[in-house]
Protein backbone atom coordinates (compact mmCIF):
# COMPACT_ATOMS: atom_id res chain seq x y z
CA UNK A 1 0.00 0.00 0.00
CA UNK A 2 1.74 3.12 -1.18
CA UNK A 3 0.80 6.10 1.00
CA UNK A 4 1.70 9.72 0.30
CA UNK A 5 1.36 12.55 2.82
CA UNK A 6 1.58 16.23 1.92
CA UNK A 7 1.27 19.38 4.03
CA UNK A 8 -0.05 22.65 2.73
CA UNK A 9 1.63 24.97 3.55
CA UNK A 10 4.67 22.71 3.64
CA UNK A 11 6.02 24.49 6.73
CA UNK A 12 3.22 26.29 8.57
CA UNK A 13 3.84 28.90 11.24
CA UNK A 14 3.06 27.93 14.81
CA UNK A 15 -0.71 28.13 15.32
CA UNK A 16 -1.45 28.29 11.61
CA UNK A 17 -3.92 25.94 9.89
CA UNK A 18 -2.32 23.20 7.85
CA UNK A 19 -4.08 20.97 5.34
CA UNK A 20 -2.90 17.37 5.50
CA UNK A 21 -3.49 15.48 2.29
CA UNK A 22 -3.16 11.71 2.16
CA UNK A 23 -3.26 9.75 -1.10
CA UNK A 24 -3.16 5.94 -1.11
CA UNK A 25 -2.71 3.64 -4.08
CA UNK A 26 -5.57 1.21 -3.67
CA UNK A 27 -8.26 -0.09 -6.07
CA UNK A 28 -11.02 0.47 -3.47
CA UNK A 29 -13.03 -2.31 -5.08
CA UNK A 30 -16.64 -1.65 -4.05
CA UNK A 31 -17.74 -5.27 -4.54
CA UNK A 32 -20.34 -4.28 -7.13
CA UNK A 33 -18.10 -4.01 -10.17
CA UNK A 34 -18.29 -6.61 -12.94
CA UNK A 35 -15.10 -7.55 -14.77
CA UNK A 36 -14.72 -8.25 -18.52
CA UNK A 37 -16.27 -11.68 -18.06
CA UNK A 38 -19.14 -10.31 -16.04
CA UNK A 39 -17.93 -11.74 -12.73
CA UNK A 40 -18.33 -9.61 -9.65
CA UNK A 41 -14.97 -8.45 -8.35
CA UNK A 42 -15.01 -9.06 -4.58
CA UNK A 43 -15.08 -6.02 -2.31
CA UNK A 44 -11.61 -4.87 -1.33
CA UNK A 45 -11.49 -1.33 -0.04
CA UNK A 46 -9.78 0.50 2.79
CA UNK A 47 -12.24 0.48 5.66
CA UNK A 48 -10.17 2.11 8.34
CA UNK A 49 -7.65 4.90 8.34
CA UNK A 50 -6.10 6.22 11.54
CA UNK A 51 -4.06 9.40 11.79
CA UNK A 52 -1.74 9.87 14.75
CA UNK A 53 0.27 12.90 15.84
CA UNK A 54 3.30 12.04 17.96
CA UNK A 55 1.66 8.69 18.72
CA UNK A 56 -1.75 10.11 19.74
CA UNK A 57 -4.73 9.27 17.48
CA UNK A 58 -6.16 12.56 16.22
CA UNK A 59 -8.61 11.35 13.55
CA UNK A 60 -10.06 8.22 12.01
CA UNK A 61 -11.76 7.73 8.69
CA UNK A 62 -14.07 4.87 7.80
CA UNK A 63 -14.35 4.90 4.03
CA UNK A 64 -17.04 2.74 2.49
CA UNK A 65 -17.27 1.25 -1.01
CA UNK A 66 -18.35 4.74 -2.09
CA UNK A 67 -14.83 6.14 -1.81
CA UNK A 68 -13.05 6.35 -5.18
CA UNK A 69 -10.07 4.28 -6.28
CA UNK A 70 -6.65 5.63 -5.25
CA UNK A 71 -8.38 7.58 -2.53
CA UNK A 72 -7.59 11.06 -1.36
CA UNK A 73 -8.21 11.96 2.27
CA UNK A 74 -7.65 15.53 3.37
CA UNK A 75 -8.20 17.20 6.71
CA UNK A 76 -7.02 20.36 8.46
CA UNK A 77 -5.37 20.89 11.81
CA UNK A 78 -3.88 23.68 13.87
CA UNK A 79 -0.12 23.36 13.72
CA UNK A 80 0.52 24.03 17.39
CA UNK A 81 3.92 22.33 17.38
CA UNK A 82 6.24 20.35 15.18
CA UNK A 83 5.78 16.61 15.32
CA UNK A 84 5.25 13.39 13.43
CA UNK A 85 2.10 12.48 11.52
CA UNK A 86 1.53 8.77 11.11
CA UNK A 87 -1.10 7.26 8.87
CA UNK A 88 -2.21 3.65 9.30
CA UNK A 89 -4.58 2.15 6.70
CA UNK A 90 -6.34 -1.22 6.74
CA UNK A 91 -8.44 -2.82 4.04
CA UNK A 92 -11.17 -5.49 4.00
CA UNK A 93 -8.76 -8.28 3.06
CA UNK A 94 -6.62 -7.56 6.12
CA UNK A 95 -3.78 -5.85 4.27
CA UNK A 96 -2.42 -2.78 5.95
CA UNK A 97 0.05 0.00 5.32
CA UNK A 98 1.54 2.90 7.19
CA UNK A 99 3.54 6.00 6.52
CA UNK A 100 4.98 8.79 8.62
CA UNK A 101 5.77 12.39 7.74
CA UNK A 102 7.38 15.08 9.86
CA UNK A 103 5.49 18.28 10.28
CA UNK A 104 8.03 21.08 10.60
CA UNK A 105 7.16 24.66 11.51
CA UNK A 106 8.43 27.76 9.77
CA UNK B 1 -25.90 -45.78 -31.02
CA UNK B 2 -24.10 -42.63 -31.98
CA UNK B 3 -27.13 -41.27 -33.85
CA UNK B 4 -29.32 -41.87 -30.85
CA UNK B 5 -26.97 -40.01 -28.55
CA UNK B 6 -26.81 -37.01 -30.87
CA UNK B 7 -30.57 -37.07 -31.26
CA UNK B 8 -31.10 -37.24 -27.52
CA UNK B 9 -28.75 -34.35 -26.97
CA UNK B 10 -30.46 -32.29 -29.63
CA UNK B 11 -33.90 -33.02 -28.23
CA UNK B 12 -32.70 -32.28 -24.73
CA UNK B 13 -31.33 -28.93 -25.77
CA UNK B 14 -34.57 -28.15 -27.49
CA UNK B 15 -36.99 -29.14 -24.77
CA UNK B 16 -35.32 -28.74 -21.42
CA UNK B 17 -32.13 -26.83 -21.98
CA UNK B 18 -31.68 -26.03 -18.32
CA UNK B 19 -31.68 -29.70 -17.37
CA UNK B 20 -29.70 -31.11 -20.26
CA UNK B 21 -26.06 -30.54 -20.99
CA UNK B 22 -23.62 -28.66 -18.76
CA UNK B 23 -24.99 -26.07 -16.39
CA UNK B 24 -24.34 -22.63 -17.79
CA UNK B 25 -23.85 -19.73 -15.42
CA UNK B 26 -25.94 -16.98 -16.95
CA UNK B 27 -24.95 -14.50 -14.26
CA UNK B 28 -21.65 -13.99 -16.07
CA UNK B 29 -20.69 -12.92 -19.60
CA UNK B 30 -19.09 -14.86 -22.43
CA UNK B 31 -17.00 -14.22 -25.54
CA UNK B 32 -19.22 -13.57 -28.53
CA UNK B 33 -19.05 -17.01 -30.25
CA UNK B 34 -19.79 -18.83 -27.00
CA UNK B 35 -22.60 -16.46 -26.05
CA UNK B 36 -24.09 -16.94 -29.51
CA UNK B 37 -24.09 -20.73 -29.01
CA UNK B 38 -25.74 -20.44 -25.62
CA UNK B 39 -28.36 -18.02 -26.89
CA UNK B 40 -29.23 -20.46 -29.68
CA UNK B 41 -29.20 -23.58 -27.51
CA UNK B 42 -31.09 -22.06 -24.60
CA UNK B 43 -33.39 -19.83 -26.64
CA UNK B 44 -32.33 -16.68 -24.93
CA UNK B 45 -31.89 -13.10 -26.05
CA UNK B 46 -28.30 -12.35 -27.00
CA UNK B 47 -27.17 -9.03 -25.59
CA UNK B 48 -23.90 -8.00 -27.21
CA UNK B 49 -22.17 -5.51 -24.93
CA UNK B 50 -19.48 -3.42 -26.62
CA UNK B 51 -17.29 -1.69 -24.04
CA UNK B 52 -13.94 0.06 -24.04
CA UNK B 53 -11.12 0.36 -21.53
CA UNK B 54 -10.94 3.88 -20.18
CA UNK B 55 -14.52 4.76 -21.13
CA UNK B 56 -16.04 6.16 -17.91
CA UNK B 57 -19.57 5.46 -19.12
CA UNK B 58 -18.79 1.72 -19.44
CA UNK B 59 -17.22 1.83 -15.99
CA UNK B 60 -20.40 3.43 -14.68
CA UNK B 61 -22.47 0.61 -16.22
CA UNK B 62 -20.13 -2.09 -14.85
CA UNK B 63 -20.10 -0.68 -11.33
CA UNK B 64 -23.63 0.55 -10.76
CA UNK B 65 -26.02 -0.80 -13.36
CA UNK B 66 -24.97 -4.27 -14.57
CA UNK B 67 -24.42 -5.39 -10.97
CA UNK B 68 -27.77 -4.07 -9.74
CA UNK B 69 -29.93 -6.86 -8.27
CA UNK B 70 -32.98 -6.42 -10.51
CA UNK B 71 -30.87 -5.91 -13.65
CA UNK B 72 -28.78 -8.99 -12.84
CA UNK B 73 -31.90 -11.10 -12.28
CA UNK B 74 -33.55 -10.37 -15.62
CA UNK B 75 -30.25 -10.81 -17.45
CA UNK B 76 -29.63 -14.17 -15.76
CA UNK B 77 -33.21 -15.31 -16.42
CA UNK B 78 -33.72 -14.37 -20.05
CA UNK B 79 -30.47 -13.17 -21.61
CA UNK B 80 -26.99 -14.28 -22.55
CA UNK B 81 -24.44 -11.49 -22.40
CA UNK B 82 -21.63 -11.37 -24.93
CA UNK B 83 -18.80 -9.23 -23.60
CA UNK B 84 -16.90 -7.50 -26.40
CA UNK B 85 -13.85 -5.28 -25.93
CA UNK B 86 -14.58 -2.86 -28.76
CA UNK B 87 -10.88 -2.08 -29.21
CA UNK B 88 -9.60 -5.67 -29.52
CA UNK B 89 -9.06 -7.01 -33.07
CA UNK B 90 -12.14 -9.27 -32.87
CA UNK B 91 -14.11 -6.49 -31.20
CA UNK B 92 -13.25 -4.02 -33.93
CA UNK B 93 -14.41 -6.33 -36.69
CA UNK B 94 -17.58 -7.23 -34.79
CA UNK B 95 -18.22 -3.52 -34.17
CA UNK B 96 -18.02 -2.87 -37.90
CA UNK B 97 -20.21 -5.84 -38.68
CA UNK B 98 -22.87 -4.70 -36.19
CA UNK B 99 -22.34 -1.00 -36.85
CA UNK B 100 -21.62 -0.33 -33.20
CA UNK B 101 -19.67 2.91 -33.35
CA UNK B 102 -19.24 3.82 -29.72
CA UNK B 103 -19.19 2.40 -26.20
CA UNK B 104 -21.15 1.33 -24.35
CA UNK B 105 -23.37 -0.14 -27.04
CA UNK B 106 -25.85 -2.95 -26.39
CA UNK B 107 -27.18 -4.88 -29.38
CA UNK B 108 -30.09 -7.24 -28.78
CA UNK B 109 -30.45 -10.28 -31.04
CA UNK B 110 -32.77 -13.28 -31.21
CA UNK B 111 -32.38 -16.41 -33.33
CA UNK B 112 -34.85 -16.26 -36.20
CA UNK B 113 -35.13 -18.73 -39.08
CA UNK B 114 -31.53 -19.79 -38.88
CA UNK B 115 -30.20 -16.26 -38.62
CA UNK B 116 -29.99 -13.51 -36.00
CA UNK B 117 -32.59 -10.83 -35.93
CA UNK B 118 -31.85 -7.53 -34.21
CA UNK B 119 -34.72 -6.49 -31.94
CA UNK B 120 -33.11 -3.30 -30.70
CA UNK B 121 -29.98 -1.51 -29.56
CA UNK B 122 -28.91 1.04 -26.98
CA UNK B 123 -26.02 3.44 -27.00
CA UNK B 124 -24.67 5.19 -23.93
CA UNK B 125 -24.82 4.75 -20.18
CA UNK B 126 -28.14 5.01 -18.41
CA UNK B 127 -29.51 4.91 -14.85
CA UNK B 128 -30.52 1.54 -13.36
CA UNK B 129 -34.28 2.08 -13.55
CA UNK B 130 -34.12 3.06 -17.21
CA UNK B 131 -31.88 0.14 -18.22
CA UNK B 132 -34.13 -2.27 -16.34
CA UNK B 133 -37.19 -0.91 -18.16
CA UNK B 134 -35.43 -1.29 -21.50
CA UNK B 135 -34.43 -4.89 -20.71
CA UNK B 136 -38.04 -5.66 -19.82
CA UNK B 137 -39.22 -4.13 -23.09
CA UNK B 138 -36.78 -6.13 -25.24
CA UNK B 139 -37.68 -9.23 -23.29
CA UNK B 140 -41.39 -8.69 -23.92
CA UNK B 141 -40.67 -8.05 -27.57
CA UNK B 142 -38.83 -11.37 -27.82
CA UNK B 143 -41.81 -13.05 -26.12
CA UNK B 144 -42.02 -15.55 -23.30
CA UNK B 145 -42.08 -15.53 -19.54
CA UNK B 146 -39.92 -13.97 -16.89
CA UNK B 147 -39.55 -10.48 -18.29
CA UNK B 148 -40.10 -8.77 -14.93
CA UNK C 1 -6.99 6.21 -25.87
CA UNK C 2 -10.29 6.87 -27.48
CA UNK C 3 -11.74 9.70 -25.46
CA UNK C 4 -14.04 11.55 -27.75
CA UNK C 5 -17.31 11.67 -25.93
CA UNK C 6 -20.82 12.13 -27.08
CA UNK C 7 -22.96 13.50 -24.35
CA UNK C 8 -26.62 12.90 -24.57
CA UNK C 9 -28.57 16.06 -25.26
CA UNK C 10 -30.68 15.52 -22.16
CA UNK C 11 -27.61 15.60 -19.97
CA UNK C 12 -26.29 18.76 -21.47
CA UNK C 13 -27.27 22.37 -21.36
CA UNK C 14 -30.90 21.83 -20.39
CA UNK C 15 -30.11 19.71 -17.36
CA UNK C 16 -27.31 22.06 -16.37
CA UNK C 17 -29.65 24.99 -16.06
CA UNK C 18 -32.18 22.95 -14.08
CA UNK C 19 -29.60 21.57 -11.68
CA UNK C 20 -27.78 24.82 -11.06
CA UNK C 21 -31.09 26.48 -10.32
CA UNK C 22 -32.06 23.88 -7.77
CA UNK C 23 -28.70 23.41 -6.21
CA UNK C 24 -28.44 27.06 -5.27
CA UNK C 25 -29.60 26.21 -1.78
CA UNK C 26 -27.31 23.77 -0.03
CA UNK C 27 -30.00 23.60 2.61
CA UNK C 28 -32.62 22.22 0.31
CA UNK C 29 -34.28 19.33 2.08
CA UNK C 30 -36.61 18.41 -0.72
CA UNK C 31 -36.90 18.49 -4.46
CA UNK C 32 -33.28 17.72 -5.30
CA UNK C 33 -32.98 15.66 -8.47
CA UNK C 34 -32.73 11.92 -7.86
CA UNK C 35 -33.71 12.20 -4.20
CA UNK C 36 -34.30 8.75 -2.64
CA UNK C 37 -35.16 9.20 1.01
CA UNK C 38 -36.13 5.53 1.49
CA UNK C 39 -32.67 4.34 0.44
CA UNK C 40 -30.94 7.14 2.36
CA UNK C 41 -32.94 6.12 5.43
CA UNK C 42 -31.42 2.61 5.28
CA UNK C 43 -27.93 4.09 5.34
CA UNK C 44 -28.72 6.52 8.15
CA UNK C 45 -30.25 3.78 10.29
CA UNK C 46 -27.42 1.33 9.64
CA UNK C 47 -24.62 3.75 10.40
CA UNK C 48 -26.06 6.25 12.89
CA UNK C 49 -29.19 4.54 14.18
CA UNK C 50 -31.05 7.70 13.18
CA UNK C 51 -33.45 8.65 10.42
CA UNK C 52 -33.91 11.44 7.91
CA UNK C 53 -36.33 13.24 10.22
CA UNK C 54 -33.56 13.56 12.81
CA UNK C 55 -31.41 15.65 10.48
CA UNK C 56 -31.47 19.41 10.96
CA UNK C 57 -30.51 21.56 7.96
CA UNK C 58 -27.66 23.87 8.89
CA UNK C 59 -25.98 26.83 7.28
CA UNK C 60 -22.88 26.07 9.34
CA UNK C 61 -21.98 23.32 6.86
CA UNK C 62 -20.37 24.22 3.58
CA UNK C 63 -20.60 21.24 1.22
CA UNK C 64 -18.80 21.60 -2.07
CA UNK C 65 -19.41 19.06 -4.82
CA UNK C 66 -19.84 19.52 -8.56
CA UNK C 67 -23.41 20.06 -9.80
CA UNK C 68 -22.51 17.95 -12.84
CA UNK C 69 -20.04 15.06 -12.78
CA UNK C 70 -18.87 13.58 -16.06
CA UNK C 71 -18.05 10.36 -14.28
CA UNK C 72 -19.65 9.09 -11.10
CA UNK C 73 -16.46 7.19 -10.30
CA UNK C 74 -14.54 10.17 -9.02
CA UNK C 75 -16.55 13.03 -7.57
CA UNK C 76 -14.65 15.52 -5.37
CA UNK C 77 -16.43 16.37 -2.12
CA UNK C 78 -15.29 18.97 0.39
CA UNK C 79 -17.00 19.62 3.70
CA UNK C 80 -16.20 22.58 5.90
CA UNK C 81 -18.02 23.10 9.18
CA UNK C 82 -18.25 26.56 10.65
CA UNK C 83 -18.44 25.41 14.27
CA UNK C 84 -15.76 25.23 16.99
CA UNK C 85 -13.78 21.99 16.59
CA UNK C 86 -14.60 21.01 20.19
CA UNK C 87 -18.28 20.80 19.30
CA UNK C 88 -17.86 18.45 16.36
CA UNK C 89 -17.63 14.71 16.85
CA UNK C 90 -17.76 13.45 13.27
CA UNK C 91 -18.50 14.28 9.65
CA UNK C 92 -20.45 11.67 7.66
CA UNK C 93 -21.35 11.70 4.02
CA UNK C 94 -24.18 9.92 2.19
CA UNK C 95 -25.51 9.62 -1.31
CA UNK C 96 -29.22 8.84 -1.81
CA UNK C 97 -28.91 6.45 -4.75
CA UNK C 98 -25.83 4.41 -3.84
CA UNK C 99 -26.48 0.75 -2.93
CA UNK C 100 -24.54 1.53 0.23
CA UNK C 101 -25.56 5.14 0.92
CA UNK C 102 -22.79 5.81 3.50
CA UNK C 103 -19.79 7.12 1.57
CA UNK C 104 -17.50 7.73 4.56
CA UNK C 105 -17.28 8.79 8.18
CA UNK C 106 -14.56 11.10 9.49
CA UNK C 107 -14.12 11.26 13.23
CA UNK C 108 -12.26 14.04 15.03
CA UNK C 109 -10.30 12.87 18.08
CA UNK C 110 -8.75 16.17 19.18
CA UNK C 111 -5.12 17.25 18.82
CA UNK C 112 -6.04 20.42 16.94
CA UNK C 113 -7.93 18.68 14.12
CA UNK C 114 -10.48 21.04 12.54
CA UNK C 115 -13.97 20.17 11.26
CA UNK C 116 -12.97 19.94 7.61
CA UNK C 117 -12.74 16.95 5.31
CA UNK C 118 -12.19 16.45 1.60
CA UNK C 119 -12.15 13.27 -0.48
CA UNK C 120 -13.37 11.79 -3.75
CA UNK C 121 -16.44 9.58 -3.90
CA UNK C 122 -18.44 7.31 -6.18
CA UNK C 123 -21.93 8.48 -7.09
CA UNK C 124 -24.07 5.70 -8.61
CA UNK C 125 -26.37 8.00 -10.54
CA UNK C 126 -27.85 11.49 -10.36
CA UNK C 127 -28.73 12.07 -6.69
CA UNK C 128 -28.15 14.37 -3.73
CA UNK C 129 -24.95 14.04 -1.71
CA UNK C 130 -25.45 14.80 1.99
CA UNK C 131 -22.96 16.00 4.55
CA UNK C 132 -24.12 15.00 8.02
CA UNK C 133 -22.28 16.58 10.94
CA UNK C 134 -22.57 14.87 14.30
CA UNK C 135 -22.06 17.26 17.20
CA UNK C 136 -20.78 16.27 20.64
CA UNK C 137 -24.15 17.13 22.13
CA UNK C 138 -25.82 14.59 19.87
CA UNK C 139 -27.28 16.75 17.11
CA UNK C 140 -27.17 15.77 13.46
CA UNK C 141 -26.80 18.70 11.09
CA UNK C 142 -27.14 18.31 7.36
CA UNK C 143 -26.36 20.07 4.10
CA UNK C 144 -27.27 18.61 0.70
CA UNK C 145 -26.09 19.15 -2.81
CA UNK C 146 -27.48 17.62 -5.99
CA UNK C 147 -24.92 15.89 -8.20
CA UNK C 148 -25.98 15.05 -11.74
CA UNK C 149 -24.05 12.14 -13.21
CA UNK C 150 -23.80 12.59 -16.95
CA UNK C 151 -25.06 9.78 -19.12
CA UNK C 152 -23.36 9.26 -22.44
CA UNK C 153 -20.87 7.24 -24.36
CA UNK C 154 -17.41 7.24 -25.85
CA UNK C 155 -16.80 7.33 -29.57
Amino acid sequence: MNILIRFNPARPKAGEEVRVQIVIQHPMEPGTRRDASGKLIPADHINELTVLFDGQPIATVKPGPGTSANPLFAFKMKAAKAGQIKVVAKDLTGKSGERTADLALA
Amino acid sequence: MRTVAVFALGLGALLTPALAGPVVDFDRWYPYPQAQQYAQAYRRILMVYFWGHGCPYCEQMNTFVLSDGAVSRILARRYVVASVDAHSPEGQSLSRQMRAFGTPTFVFLVPHEGAWKEIGRLFGSRPRAQFLRELEQFCAKAGGEGCE
Amino acid sequence: MNRRKFLKASAGALAASVVVGRVGSALAQGGLEGEDIANLEKGLQASLGKGYKDLVPSQAIKLTAPAIAESGANVPVEIEVNLPAEQVKAIHCFCDKNANPLLFSFQLLGGGVLPYYATRVRVAETAPVRAVVETKDGRLLVASQGVRVTVGGCG
